[in-house]
């Protein structure tokens, strides 16, 4: 069992730098994404002859395009790869693992979106309106490649689908939520790149208003896929596997209220992209324009925070728990201990009373510290504030039933005792009750509970709710 | 047979992926790191005719090329940072969370470098002083040698597990200076040499930009940047060998001597190409300068993985590697390798039938 260390940054979760750079990647690329389908259509609107001020917006946008998304998107790609490492090793590992050719294929559209758009950047004034044309085309069909494949790897994580049986990666990476996922973010990638678009319009100062009216009217077309997004949001939840459904739709406060922020926020946009943009054909100035692009950022940052939220108690449905640990290793785990293959110890400078706390915060940065802080974000003292310690070792051992979207824990009674002692001493302070030998009556307990929670979780496979496609 | 030849093939497929994308990572990154640094010294130089700065075909290219350059560095990275994980899962994560925050500071340091070469191409870099010109591209260099100190010590680090949970305690990496200059050494030093290779061959054939006919012949100059800069890799490679963990031992086979043998062949055939201003300026030798740099790179690439092997068991990392292999997606990356590779040139070419040196007016 290969133990990896993990960085704790009190008050601040890991989680949080990782939605903040997830969330800030996804907005880059999937405007990468809409912005070459944008392209494509004003190129086509300028050599129809139906707009010709879109020539002049197309080769605007571009250098937008370029130093944003070409930018900031590509390296934030990068960075997102570096911070799962740092949330969850594990996790990233399984994902590259079982998919690394479907990643090695995504890098090549990289590659040759990439290349296709520097062409673009570099000649477009060099070429023909066609070869423009052609370009865009190449460009805007690798970027979409790229969330295609992309799309299939993270929705994966969400349903996994027929690949928990034979690991087909075909059964993985169609899996039931992969259709829903990719229209859905297809449609958002033309929203951005439109809002994006309306906002470029308005600095187009050699146009007027009416020029620029007109060129709005022709981004807000991209707007207009958004109807089909409550279809296309009712789809991929009924593909959701059951509590993750519940979660999302009250179970959880916190996920029901990033998933209304993302549905009002996308609400809004839609709706005055399709009555007041593309009906009524109205003016949107710049700052209308940044107002609904940040209303768009909200809606993104609240829908992935639900598709992050809503797998827990998983990182990878059924395969893998959100810390790391795998469902078929808790057994394992409750008779040697979680401890027993972690060569780390804590880092200089922790606080500790003694042995027990020392073994305490140990079992706390194995099994917790993935989503939870000890005091900060999500912090485990604040949570369990109110629970006595009987009450507590109570919930520890029957965590999967305490709170269905938590992983059984995964280790010894002995473990258990010692996070319910490092917990209340970083609470109370007290050396002497935290240090305090054993008690065989608590030992016994604990166990008798961990034997009742057993060590399957509550939404395991025995148990699936998803739509498995045979 | 020598290594890598000599593993198993599931093994050997991604250990060749993981090389020859990394030579193509290094020669772009190679670009960007040399041509910043070498502004920097041509700002110094040209302090007292700063329109001399602008006007040298070399200073031209590398300010119209860079971000490109650096765009091309990142993409090709993305591949090598895949095949590591399937290489050497375990020591490149712990690597990284050892690192922990200090490897973090890559992406927004990368961030501001990718955009700071867009101001060295800018019209506002033209009308800075030499100094303050200095100091921007000073700035940007010293963001990317710093990007590849992490680098070099996240590969230093993940080759030391037995040092791990006591630099996990300490907070302090296992990093001895001498280890990490030589090997940050290695790499600069050579990207002049790349530099100097790539920039030549672009003022050969490259017309649409900046590069004219008479350019080549002046950038004569670029020969003392490519020999000084193969005399010090060579010295700073045997350094960084000697002071590596198993020392020269991890060389000392038949393997070893191959590559480096191999290697010293093409550092000399670089040597002689580079030793005269008339071949360093000729068409004729472009192509073959850069056919030796690749294959120095990717010698230097194999003796890299040479040591690394010598560090850590590796042996134990190979049934790891046959689990990967089972994965199924092999032939669906190799068709598309081809199809994106035939999309490719479709598209230089739907560029070359349509391309006329007369700018199109956009406006009209």
């Amino acid at each position: 069992m290969e133990v990896f260390p993990v960085n704790q940054y009190d008050p601040l979760m890991p989680g949080i730098l990782m939605a903040i750079v997830a969330v800030v990647h996804v907005f880059l690329a999937q405007f990468a994404v809409g912005g070459g389908m944008l392209l494509c259509y004003f190129q086509w609107l300028a050599m129809s002859g139906r707009c010709p001020n879109a020539r002049l917006f197309v080769h605007g946008y571009f250098k937008w395009l370029v130093l944003i998304s070409f930018v900031a998107g590509a390296v934030t790609g990068v960075g997102i790869w570096f911070t799962a490492i740092q949330v969850s090793a594990p996790t990233i590992g399984e994902m590259i693992h079982n998919f690394h050719w479907i990643w090695a294929t995504e890098y090549l559209f990289f590659l040759l979106e990439i290349f296709a758009g520097y062409l673009f950047y570099r000649y477009h004034r060099h070429i023909s309106d066609a070869a423009c044309l052609k370009l865009l085309g190449m460009y805007a069909f690798a970027a979409w490649m790229s969330l295609f494949l992309i799309n299939g790897i993270i929705s994966w994580q969400l349903t996994p689908g027929g690949w928990i049986e034979g690991h087909s990666i075909l059964a993985g990476f169609f899996n039931p939520t992969f259709w829903p996922s990719l229209f859905f973010r297809t449609i958002v990638a033309l929203t951005l790149s439109g809002l994006v678009a309306c906002i470029v319009v308005n600095t187009m100062n050699k146009l007027d208003q009416e020029e620029k009216r007109k060129l709005i009217n022709y981004a807000a077309h991209l707007l207009v896929p958004m109807v089909l997004m409550p279809v296309l949001g009712g789809w991929f939840m009924l593909a959701m596997p059951e509590d993750s459904r519940g979660w999302i739709m009250g179970g959880s406060p916190a996920m029901t209220l990033f998933m209304n922020i993302s549905v009002g926020a996308s609400l809004a946009i839609g709706g005055y992209a399709f009555i007041g943009m593309f009906l009524q054909k109205l003016y949107i100035n710049g700052a209308t324009a940044t107002l609904l692009l940040m209303l768009a950022f909200g809606a993104t940052a609240g829908g992935e925070f639900v598709r992050e939220g809503s797998r827990k108690p998983y990182s990878i449905r059924y395969w893998m728990y959100s810390n790391g640990i795998f469902p078929d290793q808790v057994a394992q785990m409750r008779k040697e201990g979680c401890l027993a293959h972690d060569p780390y110890p804590l880092t200089d400078g922790t606080k500790v009373a003694g042995e027990i706390t020392t073994r305490g915060a140990k079992v706390f940065r194995r099994q917790c510290a993935v989503c939870h802080t000890v005091v900060g974000i999500n912090g485990v003292t604040d949570l369990t504030k109110t629970w006595d310690e009987d009450q507590m070792r109570m919930n520890f051992a029957k965590l999967q039933h305490t709170k269905p979207f938590m992983p059984p824990f995964a280790g010894t009674a002995e473990e258990l005792e010692s996070l319910v002692r490092y917990l209340k001493w970083v609470e109370h302070g007290d050396d002497d009750a935290a240090e305090a030998p054993l008690e065989d009556e608590a030992l016994a307990n604990i166990q008798k509970w961990l034997d009742a929670a057993g060590t399957e979780p509550v939404s395991g496979l025995e148990d699936r709710s998803d739509f498995v496609v045979k | 047979m020598p290594f890598p030849f000599d593993l198993p093939l599931t093994s050997l497929t991604y250990m060749l992926l993981y090389l020859a994308t990394f030579v193509t990572h290094h020669l772009s990154m190679h670009f960007v790191v040399a041509g910043c640094l070498t502004i920097v010294g041509a700002s110094v130089w040209y302090r007292t005719d700063q329109d001399a700065l602008l006007a040298n075909p070399v200073i031209k290219v590398l300010r119209d090329w860079m971000p490109f350059g650096l765009s091309a560095a990142i993409t090709f990275g993305v591949a090598p940072l895949l095949f590591v994980q399937i290489l050497e899962p375990y020591n490149f994560y712990t690597a990284n969370l050892l690192l922990g925050w200090r490897w973090m500071v890559v992406i927004p340091a990368l961030i501001a470098a990718f955009y700071l070469l867009y101001v060295l191409k800018s019209k506002w870099f033209e009308r800075l002083t030499w100094w303050q010109r200095a100091l921007v591209a000073a700035v940007n260099a010293g963001l990317f040698v710093f990007i590849g100190f992490c680098w070099t010590a996240n590969h230093l680090v993940s080759s030391q597990p037995d040092a791990w949970p006591e630099s996990f305690a300490s907070g302090v990496l296992p990093l001895a200076a001498m280890q990490v200059v030589s090997r940050s050494l290695v790499w600069l030093s050579v990207a002049f040499v790349s530099m100097s290779s790539v920039v030549t061959a672009q003022l050969a054939y490259l017309r649409e930009g900046t590069a004219t006919d008479e350019d080549l012949p002046t950038v004569g100059w670029l020969r003392w940047l490519s020999l000084a800069g193969l005399g010090m890799f060579a010295v700073a490679s045997l350094t960084a060998i000697g002071v590596s963990i198993p020392g020269f031992a991890a060389v000392n086979n038949a393997s070893g001597y191959l590559w480096l043998g191999l290697g010293i062949l093409l550092w000399g055939g670089q040597i002689a190409l580079w030793h005269s201003s008339a071949m360093a300026t000729s068409r004729s030798w472009i192509g073959l300068r850069l056919g030796l740099l690749a294959g120095m790179l990717f010698c230097g690439a194999v003796v890299r993985e040479l040591i690394r092997v010598a560090s850590i068991d590796f042996a134990a990392l190979i049934p790891k590697h046959e689990e990967a292999g089972e994965v199924q997606g092999f032939s669906l990356f190799l068709v598309t390798a081809v199809i994106v590779v035939g999309l490719m040139t479709l598209s230089v070419w739907w560029v070359r039938q349509s391309y006329q040196a007369e700018e199109v007016d956009i406006e009209s």
